[in-house]
């Protein structure tokens, strides 16, 4: 089972390479974005290779936040073209991106505070039937059944997150870490592909930091979901992902594995060498 | 000596309770002025100002939830809200008394037509408005601006003369020495059927589920897949029919109504709302017939011309001692 699945990105990596349209997961093409004169995106270009855990990485102000917004429908951008699966991304609501299989979670931890965390789960998964009055009425065997397997996943999810005895408890009452874990666990009820993190080790123990590189690993390797996500920490960037992409001013400036990106002199320019002295 | 020390600690000890277990503290503190007011003044005329506590409440109830839903989803303070009640009211007189059709006819019409209104302005203005990124204040001022645009509206159509439904006013039923006429047990049966139906909707249906998630974190809720002008647009149907619901049913208790009727309504609205917890709908259904009670308990001590003064001190008794409000949760980051 394992290995079927460990065969997707392996295949996609020795198809054509010119063959972009599935190499890419995410492709995005000169993207511009501004906010009342600022150039938050001044013609973004970047691909996210499929089966990839790539880094995005650039200093503050470079407009990788900004990016995932764009892409992700909660900012509308001005120009530009972004493609997830070779279907078109902009215009499009953050709901329907979300169930086109392109997650993402926020700076700050986000929960339904005031919700269980069972339904916090639930809410995620895609088209519950129950969620029309119609079939509420008319076919409350079927959504019966629907649910019971909604929540049957969500509860498999939290075992393997460990929060599976926190299922009942309001999800403003765990604790930072476990809301991390949550955030995760409840992103993978969307059944996405492409996973889009922004800052995930930020503000956490190295346990669990440890814990969710694990976990991150894993999904890439047992399901194939690919990763981008957005980070700080050097030795987390050059240590777990397989490739960089390097944004400064609103454009991608370098992109590949991550000892080309360390090597490049464009980067080490305009981050490395003013802030990442230390790594 | 020892008894001032035994007095500070049954102070603090209380002052703990409150803070602990609020809805109990609470209930404990209510429920003795109840029966303080039960010993002054007799289980009957006690029971008849209960009854009219539990009539103005039930309608204050079906206005609150309507507008805590918007506040809650949408973080949008409705001051057009009230002029909904008096919309619902209007519709249900059109068909009451110029075609002259049962209220039976007249309350769905109010329901509908008023929910519409409520669907028709998030498309018209609220969605364009949200899109644009508005932020607090322009939304607050254009809900001032449309409260005064439907009045007037109103005013204009209908005039600014009193109105009354074709109800009877005078029938009465007795009920253990009690006397509750016939249209306000109507009332309250029918907000308390439907706010039931409500509060049932929200716990355990998926849609329910949605609007709570949205009023909970609505960037999150947006990531999570959840269709969010689709759940805003069914609360708008919703705080709009229930609008609607709660103005037909306020004529109908009260007998006469003007176009001030929601304006003059609002108010007490607001305060339901902030009394049960900004933005939680349970919190507001209770808030209203609390406000309802706490009004009209008054009468019996005080002119009951200064019964809405005694409601807001009530309000901010409670917030002063729980700022958010008797069922809100203090939000942990």
């Amino acid at each position: 089972m394992a290995d079927a699945m460990t065969g997707a990105p392996m295949r996609a990596a020795l198809t054509d390479a010119t063959d972009d349209g599935d190499r890419a997961i995410l492709s995005v093409s000169a993207l511009e974005l501004s906010f009342g004169g600022v150039r938050a995106l001044a013609g973004t270009d970047l691909e996210v290779r499929r089966g990839s855990i790539t880094a995005l990485i650039g200093p503050n102000g470079a407009g990788k936040t900004t990016l995932f917004n764009a892409i992700t429908g909660f900012y509308r951008a001005d120009r530009g073209n972004a493609f997830f699966d070779g279907r078109p991304l902009l215009g499009k609501p953050p709901h329907a991106i979300a169930r086109l299989g392109m997650a993402r979670t926020f700076q700050l931890t986000k929960t339904l505070a005031a919700m269980p965390v069972l339904d916090n789960m639930m809410l995620a998964a895609p088209d519950q039937p129950g969620e029309r009055l119609a079939n509420l009425i008319l076919r409350p065997g079927g959504w019966r059944s629907r649910e019971a397997e909604v929540r049957e996943r969500a509860l498999e999810l939290l075992e393997t997150f460990s929060l599976r005895d926190q299922a009942e408890a309001y999800a403003g009452t765990l604790s930072g870490g476990q809301r991390k874990l949550l955030e995760l666990a409840r992103v993978l009820m969307l059944e996405p592909r492409l996973i889009l993190l922004d800052e995930p080790m930020a503000g956490i123990n190295p346990a669990l930091a440890q814990r969710l590189l694990g976990h991150i690993h894993e999904l890439r390797e047992g399901r194939g979901v690919t990763f981008l996500f957005i980070e700080h920490d050097m030795e987390v960037v050059m240590g777990q992902s397989d490739r960089v992409i390097v944004m400064s001013e609103g454009r991608v400036i370098a992109e590949g594995t991550p000892e080309q990106v360390s090597r490049d002199p464009h980067v080490i320019d305009a981050y490395l060498g003013s802030s990442g002295e230390a790594a | 000596m020892q008894s001032a020390r035994a007095l500070g600690a049954q102070q603090r000890r209380l002052r703990e309770a409150v803070r602990t277990r609020p809805a109990l503290a609470g209930s404990a503190f209510f429920l003795a002025i109840a029966i303080g007011l039960l010993i002054t003044n007799g289980p009957n005329v006690f029971g008849q100002t209960t009854v009219f506590g539990i009539v103005s409440g039930s309608y204050f109830a079906l206005g609150a939830v309507g507008l805590t839903l918007v506040y809650g989803v949408l973080r949008l303070v409705n001051f057009a809200h009230g002029d909904f009640l008096t919309f619902g009211a209007y519709m249900a007189f059109v068909i009451n008394v110029t075609l002259g059709l049962p209220l039976i006819f007249a309350i769905p019409f109010a329901i509908a037509t008023t929910a519409a209104i409520g669907v028709g302005l998030e498309l018209l203005m609220w969605r364009p408005m949200r899109a644009k990124g508005a932020g607090m204040l322009p939304l607050l001022l254009m809900s001032i601006g449309l409260a005064f645009v439907i009045r007037n509206g109103i005013q204009m159509v209908a005039g600014t003369g009193q109105r009354n439904l074709r109800v009877n006013l005078t029938s009465t039923i007795a009920f253990v020495g009690l006397r509750i006429g016939r249209t306000e047990l109507i009332v309250v049966a029918t907000s308390v059927v439907v706010l039931t139906l409500i509060g049932l909707m929200l716990r355990y249906t998926s849609l329910g589920k949605q609007m709570r998630a949205l009023a909970d974190n609505f960037d999150l809720a947006e990531a999570t897949g959840i269709d969010t002008n689709r759940i805003v647009l069914a609360t708008w149907l919703l705080a709009g029919g229930l609008a609607g619901l709660a103005g037909v049913l306020y004529a109908s208790a009260v007998g006469t109504f003007t176009p001030d009727l929601g304006f003059l309504l609002l108010l007490s609205l607001f305060a339901a709302v902030v009394l049960g917890g900004i933005g939680d709908a349970y919190g507001a259904l209770a808030g209203g017939f609390l406000l309802g009670l706490i009004q009209e308990w008054s009468t019996l001590v005080i002119d009951a011309r200064w019964k809405i003064a005694v409601g807001f001190a009530a309000l901010i008794l409670t917030l002063v001692l729980r700022p958010q409000g008797i069922f809100g949760r203090a939000r942990t980051i």
